[in-house]
């Protein structure tokens, strides 16, 4: 909507007639009262202006004041107050249409309850009337506003959709998709049949009819299982919304690709059903040409459900252009200052149909780099609406797989400011996926890592990793993880200052197993590199986490292959630290616990990672030679060496070649060194 | 009006495809004709003839035949330059129309302007397009043009003699009566013209095409008036 007060020339003049008109409305009898009527509604039909005026003078309460009293006695209507009736109806919905404080004043009036008692007359004239003002009101900019409507009237509502006269059924149809878009009220509509209704409309020869009812259908079957699945099992409907997808103007194909997606995106759609996705892609980037600009909100929301999850459609939407169509479109809307809901609803369209495509896709992800988008999907991170943040962040996540983008645009632009806030973001998903952004951002690169660190992005982390969503935690110990990953000694000890030890210990001991796998390889990450690396880790409170380690490896942990490889690396990583480390290892239960996974027979990686750790522990130290010779005579005695030898013919060549060196570590300066 | 069969969908060759009936000749079911007889008249709003070919025909229409009178005589009240009375019509008939087409909305009181300045209230002219003209040019600069075009008329002694003579000619109210007639049609899903003119323009096309394809003998019809076709070997194509 453009400005909401509109020029008036010559003010007090036209104010003063439309007091004059308001008061007659309010005072005369009712001949002349109809007469004033229709003249008010002649002045407001299709004029903005004219409806300021008139609503500022008080036109509205006068107007649904006739309603109201011409209805007190609804039986016994005669010609004059029929005539009111229809006239009060078709001004109170005019003065909805096109101007924000008209639609308000209409529902303060509480004519809509009016209005609702005459879709039940007899007379199909009044229930005409009425229909169409309420879908004037259903559709104005002031919709949200407006209270549910009661079993009643969406009963009635059903009932009309029914009437010979298709085109007031159509009216119907438009405000039951409201119904359904405002107060999600499409199982009560479904439960006085309306569905079948619906599509028994569909099968009308008026094409603006068939219009209102896809409106219906599309919104009753949006992210509602079983009523897109009720449709995608009726045939006739389906074949009718092929074909008006393939034929007409692009409003009616959009209408009907709307109403396909639905139906064919649902998880439990039949497999002819789904693979209508295929055959709908074309025509969706055929209106996603052809609307663009048209600022028609929903094309890019088609667009991102049809291609969620598949990356074999989000390819051939990248080869035709879609992403260059989409990032031009959302850099079209930047610096627009005033923004309704349905702009909103647009940009979050398109940020997520940008971010579907380039999930998975790199050459779509340098093409957003290249039509310069970031900057706008980084402003977009702020947005004060909740749906723009969650699509933003979703692109963002998106293009933080590519390396290129974090080391050149993304950090240009200067995401992590914005993507920090977003980690106490009121919206949990928007947490989700703020967090699994920064797991990708702090991944390898110095600079980004020194500012989110420098933002305090650890201590947010640190707080989410005690969130009671088990999402978040994960995702914030898998950042932390990789802020950690090959760090030096002074960024482990700045977040370990943020992290704690004991949360450390706590999510070791989280309740979640893919929490759990994430904290073990923080310690896997922490005891990487030298001696002054390991010793805080293997320090703390006497070793516990050791000991936590050994449970993980013990017999009976139950822990998965996954989690115990990552402990059985960070096993491996303090063998390579000193003496005093390794002999920690030698006098712990781990080893016999390694031995166990050497014998694993499921996973090679196990193994290797096992290998690694005699590796280590029988590495050549010229200085002392005596430990090494006592680590490998323990070795061997455990049945180490027995199993290593049994291992040579491994079908996996990679353990193979760790198994050779372990054997070689362990056999040493030995007698029997020299044969192998 | 429904189905009536594409001719083009017939495709050229064998000789019964022309149809299998003997004398040659393809019978086109009567309430088929009937039908494209009453959709010219209710489209071209001929209601006394359309109520009169309904009663003897026995024809039914999708239309109400009210609403057929109705939106003739809006018709006819702009061509008699009383726009209006027109406009309160149309809100009777259908307030949605000038609600939600702007353009239209904006030519009618335009054609409201014309009629001032046609009748020498110079006065009343210029507040009419302060008042009623002047916000809509505000919120759509894509009118002001024509709003000043339409001004110019005042500034012309004989504006019928003027370079901007044309606004006050009889082919603006055509133009505006039959803009607002296609929206009355449009709001009611009906054809903005009659079916019958555009069937012979295809069946003339496709016998082109046909002449320029194949040199197979058909049944031509040259005479549209009596519907003959010339003489063959084989069958008269049906419309089907």
């Amino acid at each position: 909507m453009t400005v909401e007060q509109p020029y008036v020339p010559h003010e007090s003049f036209v104010r003063k007639r439309a007091e004059e008109a308001v008061g007659e409305l309010k005072n005369l009898e009712p001949k002349a009262k109809r007469n004033t009527l229709r003249l008010v509604r002649n002045e407001i039909i299709g004029d903005r202006t004219k409806k300021f005026t008139f609503v500022r003078e008080g036109a509205v309460q006068a107007v649904s004041q006739i309603l109201r009293d011409a209805l007190t006695n609804p039986a016994d209507l005669d010609a004059t107050t029929t005539d009111l009736v229809i006239q009060s109806a078709a001004t109170l919905g005019s003065f909805s249409c096109g101007l924000e404080m008209g639609a308000e004043a209409v529902i303060e009036s509480g004519a809509v309850a009016d209005l609702t008692t005459l879709l039940g007359s007899c007379d199909s004239r009044l229930v005409t009337a009425a229909a169409r003002a309420m879908r004037l009101l259903f559709k104005s900019s002031r919709a949200n506003a407006l209270s549910p409507l009661s079993d009643a009237a969406i009963h009635l509502l059903i009932n009309l959709l029914s009437l010979k006269d298709e085109l007031t059924a159509g009216v119907s149809a438009s405000i039951l998709a409201k119904c359904c878009e405002i107060h999600g009220q499409q199982d009560r509509i479904q439960s006085y049949g309306g569905l079948r209704a619906i599509m028994k409309l569909l099968q009308s020869k008026l094409l603006k009819v068939q219009e209102s009812s896809m409106e219906c259908l599309a919104a009753m079957t949006n992210e509602n299982k079983e009523l897109a699945l009720a449709v995608s099992l009726e045939p006739e409907t389906v074949s009718t919304l092929l074909k008006l997808s393939k034929t007409g103007n692009p409003s009616v194909k959009l209408l009907a690709c709307r109403c396909i997606t639905n139906i064919s995106t649902q998880p439990d759609a039949p497999e002819e059903i789904e693979k209508l996705r295929v055959h709908l892609l074309p025509i969706v980037i055929k209106l996603l040409k052809q609307l663009l600009y048209a600022q028609d909100p929903h094309v890019p929301h088609v667009l991102a459900k049809l291609l969620y999850d598949k990356q074999d459609l989000q390819n051939v939407a990248y080869d035709s252009n879609a992403v260059f169509l989409l990032t031009s479109w959302l850099s079209s809307l930047r610096g627009k200052e005033e923004e309704d809901r349905e702009a909103k609803y647009l940009k979050e369209g398109i940020l997520t149909a940008i971010g579907i495509i380039s999930q998975h896709n790199e050459d779509a992800r340098r093409s957003v780099i290249e039509l310069d988008g970031i900057p706008t999907i980084v402003e977009s991170l702020r947005d004060e609406d909740d749906g723009v943040r969650a699509a933003a962040c979703l692109c963002a996540k998106s293009l933080s797989r590519s390396r290129k983008a974090i080391k050149s645009s993304l950090f240009e632009a200067k995401i992590d400011a914005p993507l920090l806030s977003l980690l106490s973001d009121p919206s949990r998903q928007v947490q989700q996926t703020a967090s699994a952004t920064l797991c990708n951002l702090v991944l390898s690169f110095m600079p980004m890592k020194e500012n989110i660190l420098a933002a305090g992005g650890v201590r947010e982390l640190a707080a989410l990793s005690k969130s009671p969503d088990s999402i978040l935690r994960l995702h914030s110990t898998w950042a932390i993880k990789n802020l950690l990953y090959r760090a030096d000694r002074v960024l482990k000890e700045r977040v370990m200052e943020e992290l704690t030890w004991p949360q450390l210990l706590a999510l070791l001991n989280d309740s979640e197993p893919d929490v759990q796998v994430q904290a073990v390889t923080i310690v896997r990450n922490l005891v990487f590199g030298k001696k002054e690396d390991i010793e805080p880790v293997v320090q703390y409170q006497d070793g516990e986490v050791l000991s936590i380690l050994e449970r993980i490896l013990g017999p009976q942990s139950g822990s998965s292959a996954e989690m115990k490889k990552h402990a059985v690396y960070a096993v491996s990583n303090i063998c390579s630290g000193s003496n005093k480390h390794k002999d920690m290892i030698m006098g712990s239960m781990i080893l016999q616990s390694i031995l166990q996974c050497l014998r694993d027979q499921q996973s090679c990686e196990l193994r290797v990672a096992a290998a690694w750790v005699v590796i280590n522990l029988t590495w050549q130290d010229a200085e002392d030679e005596a430990s090494v010779r006592s680590r490998q005579l323990r070795l061997t005695q455990m049945g180490f060496e027995a199993q290593l030898e049994s291992m040579l013919e491994d079908s996996s060549l990679n353990v193979k070649d760790r198994v050779l060196a372990a054997l070689r570590g362990i056999t040493r300066g030995t007698r029997r060194g020299s044969a192998v | 009006m429904a189905s009536l069969g594409k001719p083009g969908e017939m495709r050229q060759g064998s000789r019964d495809a022309w149809g299998h009936d003997a004398k040659g000749t393809v019978e086109v079911k009567k309430e088929r004709m009937n039908r494209l007889v009453m959709n010219y008249f209710v489209t071209e709003g001929h209601v006394d003839a359309a109520r009169e070919f309904a009663r003897e025909s026995g024809t039914a229409t999708e239309v109400d035949l009210d609403t057929i009178k109705d939106r003739m005589l809006i018709r006819r009240a702009v061509q008699r330059g009383e726009v209006t009375e027109a406009m309160d019509r149309v809100n009777d008939l259908n307030p949605e129309i000038l609600e939600h087409d702007s353009r239209l909305f904006f030519h009618l009181q335009q054609q409201r302007l014309i009629e001032l300045i046609r009748q020498k209230e110079v006065d009343k002219a210029l507040l009419f397009a302060q008042e009623y003209l002047a916000p809509l040019g505000e919120e759509n600069p894509a009118f002001l043009e024509e709003l000043e075009r339409t001004l110019a008329l005042l500034a012309f002694e004989d504006p019928s003699t003027s370079p901007v003579k044309d606004l006050l000619g009889v082919q603006r109210r055509q133009q505006a009566a039959s803009e607002l007639n296609s929206a009355i049609l449009h709001a009611q899903c009906q054809e903005k013209e009659p079916k019958l003119p555009n069937l012979l323009k295809l069946l003339k096309w496709s016998q082109n095409r046909l002449d320029e394809f194949s040199d197979a003998p058909y049944p031509r019809m040259d005479d549209f008036e009596t519907g003959e076709t010339t003489r063959s070997s084989l069958q008269t194509p049906m419309l089907e």
